[in-house]
């Protein structure tokens, strides 16, 4: 990887700025109630339906006709909803994108990404280029392939563990869902089968506010009929943890009674005397088009507050909605400006949480493919199969790992459904960011690699400072 | 490239022909249909005798008669019906047949199978005689007509955002056809999914459509080309707007790529490079020229046609054969028959189907079986093929897991706790409860990958959480006996279908015994010790085991083992369990008592973890 170099010769050329000055890394020293991490953290943030990260980090515009600056703006007018003309093309780079480079080559980030613009300013945003996972461009199957890390992932192997659940539990610690569903991400090794997963280390958080089982407060009677039911099935719970086979088809809803005893009182209770800062709040009422993404953002502002009761080590989120098939430029650009944008869902997190936290934590990021060179008739894209991981921490190394837009493509962008190589696979870089996690972790979680492979010339021993 | 169109006539190796016509189960014959009767002879005697359908086994081998007994049945029920509706007797009817002609009785597609869901004696709302469509039901359930019982009747209307109300009444209120719901709600928000970014009117055109078609009775492949050629589809999708113009087509891949691999499971395994550059490519072609009629509100009325102007002209290459036609739902069409043939589909479409509705446990094996029941049938037939794995040893054996997504769990509830159709419309068991768990009818959460699975709800604390938690902080639901809404007043009648013992009463052990086959449908397997236990205290008294037992020690936990060992805990659950229920007192005092009582066990029985699962044996 070549070092980064800050391109000042891009702020000369008029290129635009944000907002603040000085890229935001934390400024809160210590959020009153927040317990100090006492480990390292890893939020996944699965952007399910192939993200066009090509769309976010466009290369810069060159007025050579045969240029790959030129060639791609031409082959992707129409998935920017721009008109088919060289000077459409200079005015979208121009006007819609920060201009950063690596010291090597020039790219864009869409303007509606500030945070993340400062992010890459400050050296803490590493761009993994051409990497791949599944390959048959088929949803379920390559997001499964992502999920549980492995290449070697069928399509009916559903049961595995996921690399998350893997993860936290070689850090002696938990994986927390902060999804409407756990996503498969998040399922544990399974002591003895390969084939299955053991879900004790996953603590499913889908609202840090309502996660406790109801007990009866002191006020009630321990007579009403409330309160016997109440009695009956904890007390039969009680017992049944104790009877039941862990093999048993019904020992996961066991578990379930015991992992929300476990934390569901005590979380309820920490959080009942910790306000939620009004920013975080303001991500669910209304700050970002995606609700849902505002309220996993919530979870995991919680999930720090309380990484001491939950033994936090991984955290899981997703946002969809990235399958661009048609009219692109008004479906990724609302979502990249949720995520990477002032004062929105990363930014906010980052104002909000501790500088210690920030400093514990990193924010990987990827879907499941990428998309196809050239925009299809309905201004969209379809599916390809390379695609890029964000990786982005205080604790990251910035840059771009891989040559972001290879010549090579320029030569099969007329042929049927032409997309980008894949050369770095997941796993090369997932095992790297979990030996961050924890010395040793990325052997654990991946050991076999046989399929793995690095791009020429991309040394991923250098993401991490 | 050879056109292959012509090679099913006579190569497949077994030909499969329902004989018989299906029985008429429009009308149900006397009043022993009614769901307030406990004792009432046969009513599978009131369908034709002499029009019984046989089905066809395709090969899957079918459970025995000695194993074709209650549970057997109310397995089937509770998988593909939600539980039905179906008495007492009528379950013992079917557990007396041979299998095969019980399960032809008991899974229909008619908008009406009163075998499965009589209706009550009162019937005001003729329910079993009107359009049984989403449509139509909707249109009933928001009318002024004299019989709609329904108290909030601008939430059915057809063009609001609340058409999932006329489905989850549909599904659960007596007189209609819960299995024909099911499989609606599998094809149009799992197998075939489309999204709330359809209008409604769209959304009910596609569900009926696709319903019409099954009860129909056509091959499968052409129930997959009318929801192809929809109106919802193609705005789903996108491709509503595309055209070929000028040699190009102005287009793009989604559904090209979807219609093969969610619709028939074909995935590109066969040549990857071509699927994605012939096949997919060409399909998008394909699928042009279309137009969406809005109506006067403009909304999209869920109509479609579609041009030649601007469709593909010409020959088109897909999965390796040459496809021409005039228009859209021409090429469609065409490539449907082929496609449903395609080694692909014969491999993935029958393990969707049956991973989907039955079987979260799939080996090598029973996938081989069940390729093997599915290719060897033709023409293709979903209903055929239900029928025959529903009874078959596939589905009831040991081996079977199904765990139960939310709406499959809430259905089942309501389809045995509410008694009849006047208790639907009063909202007694607040049926849109399934929304407290963040799923939504029609608007999968998946998108077009589906809804919630069971698997996906039985991982989730919350959904756990939620299901406890409306049990205990939500308590009276169940347990209320009586109330008052919409002005009309209501009140719980167990005693109506609850057996009556030999001694004339309602004894606790009976009762609970019935509660528990009722709710979860396991012939009483995972009634233990302590589930007994717990249950016996809640319906003889008005407390709990714990409170019983220990009342100086609330904390105390009573194992398995101490209630069958410890002679003062045997004699006290022996006790409780010889205790009667005052369910017909005449004293209404008495009898709300003994109904909250039966209230009070359920809310017990649903939070153990068996509501959440069911295995096959």
């Amino acid at each position: 990887m070549r070092r980064r170099d800050f391109i000042k010769s891009a702020l000369a050329a008029g290129a635009l700025y944000t907002s603040g000055g000085l890229p935001v890394l934390g400024r809160v020293a210590h959020a009153s109630g927040m317990p100090v991490l006492g480990n390292r953290v890893l939020v996944n943030i699965m952007l399910s339906g192939g993200p066009d990260f090509r769309h976010l980090f466009p290369p810069a515009f060159d007025s050579k006709l045969d240029s790959y600056g030129f060639r791609y703006w031409e082959a992707r007018a129409a998935a920017h909803s721009i008109g088919q003309t060289s000077s459409a093309y200079e005015s979208r780079w121009t006007n819609d994108y920060f201009h950063v480079g690596d010291g090597l080559t020039e790219f864009g980030i869409l303007a509606k990404c500030g945070w993340l613009k400062r992010m890459w300013d400050a050296g803490h945003a590493a761009i993994v280029a051409n990497a791949v996972g599944g390959t048959d461009r088929d949803h379920s199957h390559c997001q499964l392939i992502m999920n549980q890390g492995d290449l070697s992932t069928g399509r009916n192997d559903i049961s595995r563990s996921g690399w998350g659940g893997r993860l936290a539990s070689y850090m002696a610690g938990n994986v927390l869902a902060l999804t409407r569903t756990p996503e498969p991400f998040t399922y544990g090794p399974h002591p003895s089968d390969p084939e299955q997963h053991d879900n004790r280390n996953l603590v499913s958080a889908r609202n840090t506010r309502q996660i406790a089982l109801y007990r009866p407060d002191a006020a009630e009677s321990p007579y009403s009929q409330r309160a016997h039911i109440s009695r009956s099935l904890r007390r039969y719970y009680q017992a049944l943890k104790q009877e039941m086979s862990p093999d048993s088809v019904y020992h996961r809803f066991v578990e379930h009674e015991r992992v929300l005893r476990a934390f569901g009182e005590s979380v309820e209770d920490r959080l009942s005397t910790a306000p939620l800062p009004e920013p975080i709040n303001g991500l669910m009422e209304g700050d970002l088009s995606n609700p849902m993404l505002g309220q996993q953002v919530r979870n995991l502002y919680d999930s720090f507050a309380c990484s001491d009761i939950f033994s936090l080590r991984v955290a899981s989120m997703e946002l969809d909605g990235w399958d661009t098939h048609r009219t692109q430029r008004d479906a990724i650009e609302p979502q990249l400006e949720d995520l990477f944008g002032d004062g929105k869902a990363l930014d906010v997190l980052y104002q909000e949480l501790p500088v210690d936290v920030l400093d514990n934590t990193v924010f990987v990021l990827g879907g499941e493919f990428g998309r196809q060179l050239r925009a299809n008739g309905d201004n969209g894209t379809d599916h390809g199969r390379g695609t890029s991981i964000l990786i982005i921490g205080n604790g990251v190394r910035g840059g771009v790992y891989g040559d972001m837009f290879p010549e090579e493509e320029l030569a099969r962008l007329d042929d049927h459904s032409p997309d980008i190589t894949g050369l770095t696979t997941i796993d090369s870089v997932y095992a790297k960011v979990c030996e961050w996690a924890q010395a040793g972790a990325g052997d654990i979680v991946f050991p076999d690699r046989s399929l793995s492979l690095i791009e020429n010339g991309v040394d991923l021993d250098l993401l991490f400072v | 490239m050879l056109d292959k169109r012509g090679f099913l006539a006579g190569v497949m190796g077994l030909m499969f022909v329902l004989s018989g016509c299906i029985p008429d189960l429009g009308k149900s014959g006397d009043d022993s249909g009614s769901s307030s009767t406990t004792n009432s002879s046969s009513n599978s005697s009131q369908s034709s005798q002499n029009d019984r359908v046989t089905i066809q086994n395709l090969g899957l081998p079918t459970v025995s008669n000695d194993e074709w007994d209650d549970t057997a049945v109310r397995k089937v029920l509770h998988t593909f019906a939600y539980g039905g509706h179906s008495t007492d007797a009528q379950i013992a009817a079917w557990a007396d047949m041979p299998p095969d002609q019980a399960i032809a009785e008991m899974l229909t597609f008619e908008e009406h199978n009163l075998l499965l869901s009589p209706v009550t004696a009162s019937n005001y709302d003729q329910l079993d005689t009107r359009d049984g469509t989403l449509r139509g039901l909707g249109e009933f359930w928001s009318s002024d007509d004299p019989g709609n019982g329904t108290g909030e009747r601008g939430f059915y209307h057809i063009d609001t955002w609340w058409v999932d109300n006329i489905w989850v009444r549909a599904a659960t209120i007596r007189g209609l056809n819960p299995f024909r719901q099911k499989i609606g709600l599998w094809e149009t928000n799992y197998h075939l999914a489309v999204t709330s970014k359809v209008h409604p009117l769209q959304m009910l055109r596609y569900y009926d459509d696709i319903m019409a078609a099954l009860e129909g009775g056509v091959p499968y492949q052409d129930v997959l080309t009318t929801a192809a050629t929809s109106s919802a589809i193609a705005f789903q999708y996108g491709h509503l707007t595309s055209r070929f113009k000028n040699g190009v087509c102005l287009c793009n891949e989604d559904f090209a790529r979807e219609y093969h691999q969610l619709f028939f499971g074909v995935l590109g395994d066969y040549d990857s490079d071509y699927h994605e550059t012939v096949t997919i490519k060409n399909t998008a072609n394909a699928l042009t020229d279309i137009a969406l009629e809005r109506n006067e509100a403009g909304f999209w009325t869920g109509n479609i046609s579609f041009g030649v102007e601007f469709h593909y002209p010409g020959i088109l290459e897909i999965l390796e054969t040459d496809y021409w036609g005039e228009n859209l739902p021409d090429r469609i069409n065409q490539l449907s028959q082929d496609a449903i043939n395609h080694p692909e589909s014969l491999d993935n479409l029958p393990v969707i189907i049956i991973s989907g509705l039955a079987d979260d446990n799939l080996n090598d094996a029973k996938i081989a079986q069940i390729r093997s029941a599915w290719a060897a049938m033709q023409p293709k037939d979903l209903l055929a093929f239900l029928r025959a794995y529903a009874v078959s040893t596939l589905f009831h054996s040991e081996g079977r897991i199904k765990y139960l997504s939310t709406i499959d769990r809430h259905m089942l509830l309501a389809n045995k706790f509410v008694l009849n159709n006047e208790e639907n419309y009063l909202d007694v068991h607040k049926i849109n409860g399934y929304q407290d768990e963040d799923v939504r009818v029609f608007r999968p959460t998946h998108a077009v990958f589906g809804g919630q699975t069971g698997v996906e709800a039985s991982i989730s604390a919350d959904v756990f959480r939620k299901n406890y938690n409306r049990v205990t902080l939500g308590d009276f639901r169940y347990r209320n006996a009586s109330g008052e809404k919409y002005g009309r007043l209501w009140e719980r009648d167990w005693g109506s279908i609850v057996p009556i013992g030999e001694s004339g009463e309602y004894v606790v052990r009976d009762v609970a015994e019935w509660l528990w086959n009722r709710f979860i449908g396991d012939g009483l397997k995972h009634f233990g010790p302590l589930e007994r236990a717990h249950v016996y205290a809640v319906l003889a008294s008005d407390k709990d085991l714990i409170d019983l037992v220990s009342p100086e020690d609330l904390s105390r936990v009573i194992t398995s083992m101490e209630l069958e060992t410890e002679p003062a805990l045997i004699t006290l659950v022996n006790s409780l369990s010889a205790q009667s229920l005052p369910l017909d007192s005449i004293d209404t005092d008495e009898k709300h008592y003994a109904n909250g009582r039966i209230g009070q066990a359920i809310n017990f029985i649903v939070a153990t973890p068996y509501i959440f699962a069911q295995e096959g044996r």
